[in-house]
């Protein structure tokens, strides 16, 4: 018998106002524990709707989305805050919170409403932040950090709080070749783990690096969605981009290359 | 900068040192002012002397007590409405709350009586109108972000009330009610007595703990609202609560005092240049920071003249000069 997915897209329809342009047709779309899923596509495809509809942020206007079998307004935001964490694409970040506090807000979804961090948060804060690499720079002032530290931190964040799914919005679209690196192998040790990752990108080649499952959007649908090999083919990105794309195998990992 | 984060912990327990020389002052201030002369009170003087005693407990102290209440509320308000706006350079004076009490004031003065229960609840309610017309306002709004149409929405409906305290002003008569909005606006302690303090301490005090109690869940409202909301929070429902507290204890004390501003801009910053960003330390010490220099100011508005200074007069002119220097060294930092 197939096991029951972790994420289930089912038919959902969404736009941003209730009369105008739809984003996603009748979208189906199921992610299996366990799994790394990226979600690529042409800008305007859905990618990060799709994101915030996985959150709960936003809510479909038809169909619905379910997590571990249940629909997601029948979870608290506390419980959703413990299943999943978000990697936003970018964050402004206004005040000059140290690496340690900002990564502390990290702990919200475990906390009684009034309550404060205590010290078992602040252990937990301490690990992450050495586990994305940031340790040497504890103490800084977040809005000190490169635009790459930056995206650690909020990386950081989403492990305090200690999700079973985490969704990255673009997580490597501000990072130059090292921290791509660091990221992409961050994300591997959390895959080992069991974290089922969903992410969004531009580059297929993040992608080919990182994900068990691809799925190729197109104007607000599911165009195709599998396990990577059987996806990341030529004839399926050049469809999805409406340019001409070729895939080489180089050092057992795919490429695509415009031609 | 790292400046600031570091420098909080170098100092130790600040917020302790910061809460003790508020106590300090407030018991130095019982002494001054231009009884029995100018400036000190002797402590002997004051043991003996029954007219000393009068005056410390019947007028010094109910004015004290209104100066810390006045200058916390500001400044708790100012750091809610700065973290939860994601504006550093926000307080309640923008969204049209300091000009909807004033033109509640002034509007009682000239069409119903001057009687303090009826302006002060007339400056309170159109406090709160002035935030809601800003709310509902910048939701309705078709230009910019969320920030950039609230704050517009703040000096557009601000303008109205300004206006319409200008027709109020035109329309008094000069000899009675034209003194009594002119003293209002600029902003004083002077008439305060047990029955104003009364009158004010409790929703001042229900609005400071909320603020208080919620102070770590501010830095969360100060993240963008998607990723609050990933963080379990519910962020309309929450801002709406601190906003609530905000605008109720600053409506109370601002509806005995006038306008006083600058306080709920400038403290805030202060604090959080000494005890760095976090809320948990910073809410704090913009309180104790707050109320301190509310007392320093009505000290000097009190002592040093013969005739009294408006406090507003004073708090907006110390007020800008630090506004001014803050500019000046590039510490504010306002993102969107």
């Amino acid at each position: 018998m197939k096991n029951r997915p972790l994420f289930l897209f089912d038919q959902i329809s969404f736009g941003y106002q209730p009369n105008g342009r739809t984003v996603l047709h009748a979208l189906s779309l199921e992610i299996e524990s366990g799994t790394v899923t990226a979600i690529l596509g042409p800008n305007g495809a859905g990618k990060t709707t799709l994101l915030h509809l996985a959150l709960g942020w936003l809510a479909p206007q038809s169909g619905q989305v379910l997590l571990n079998g249940r629909p997601l307004d029948g979870y608290s935001r506390r419980d959703l805050g413990q299943w999943m964490a978000l990697v936003p694409q970018s964050e402004r970040i206004p005040f000059e919170y140290s690496i340690l506090e900002y990564v502390l807000l990290g702990r919200a979804p475990y906390l009684a409403p009034l309550d404060m961090p205590g010290a078992e948060d602040y252990v937990i804060g301490e690990q992450v932040i050495d586990q994305v690499g940031l340790g040497q720079l504890n103490g800084r002032a977040i809005t000190t950090l490169s635009g790459g530290e930056r995206q650690l931190a909020l990386v950081a964040r989403a492990l305090a709080q200690q999700p079973r799914l985490l969704l990255l919005d673009e997580p490597t679209s501000h990072l130059d070749l090292a921290n791509k690196v660091r990221l992409l192998r961050l994300m591997q040790e959390l895959a080992a783990r069991g974290v089922t990752l969903l992410l969004t990108t531009h580059e297929p080649d993040v992608a080919a690096a990182v994900a068990t499952h691809l799925v190729l959007m197109r104007e607000g649908q599911v165009y195709q969605a599998g396990p990577l090999p059987q996806v990341f083919t030529a004839e399926h990105l050049s469809a999805t981009y409406g340019v001409p794309v070729s895939v080489k195998q180089v050092d057992g990992r795919r490429i695509a290359l415009w031609t | 900068m790292a400046w600031s984060a570091r420098s909080a912990r170098v100092m130790g327990y600040p917020l302790a040192w910061m809460a003790g020389l508020l106590v300090l002052v407030f018991a130095l201030s019982l002494l001054v002012g231009r009884y029995p002369g100018p400036l000190l009170l002797s402590p002997e003087r004051f043991a003996h002397d029954e007219l000393a005693q009068r005056l410390v407990l019947n007028l010094r102290l109910p004015r004290l007590l209104t100066a810390v209440m006045l200058g916390m509320s500001l400044s708790a308000a100012g750091a809610v409405f700065q973290m939860i706006f994601g504006n550093p350079l926000v307080e309640p004076g923008f969204l049209g709350v300091s000009q909807g009490a004033a033109f509640g004031a002034a509007l009682s003065i000239v069409c119903l009586s001057s009687a303090a229960w009826l302006v002060q609840g007339s400056a309170a309610l159109f406090a709160f109108l002035g935030l809601a017309l800003s709310y509902l306002l910048a939701r309705r709004a078709r230009f910019g972000g969320w920030v950039l149409r609230l704050v517009l929405a703040g000096i557009a409906v601000s303008a109205l009330f300004s206006a319409g305290v200008g027709v109020l002003k035109y329309i008094a008569d000069p000899l009675r009610q034209l003194p009594e909005i002119t003293f209002w606006l600029l902003g004083g302690l002077w008439s305060i007595t047990w029955v104003q303090v009364r009158s004010i301490a409790p929703v001042v005090l229900v609005g400071l703990v909320v603020m208080y109690r919620m102070r770590w869940r501010l830095n969360l409202l100060s993240l963008d609202d998607t990723t609050a909301f990933s963080l379990g929070v519910a962020p309309g429902r929450e801002r709406a609560l601190l906003l609530t507290a905000a605008v109720a204890a600053t409506a109370a004390v601002v509806s005995v005092s006038g306008m006083v501003g600058w306080i709920g801009l400038i403290v805030p910053h202060m604090a959080r240049r000494l005890f760095g960003a976090d809320a948990r330390r910073a809410l704090p010490a913009a309180m104790l920071m707050g109320g301190l220099f509310a007392v320093l100011c009505d000290d000097v508005a009190r002592a040093l003249l013969a005739g009294e200074i408006p406090l507003g007069i004073l708090t907006s002119l110390i007020g800008a000069l630090f506004f001014i220097a803050m500019l000046m060294t590039r510490n504010i930092r306002a993102e969107r």
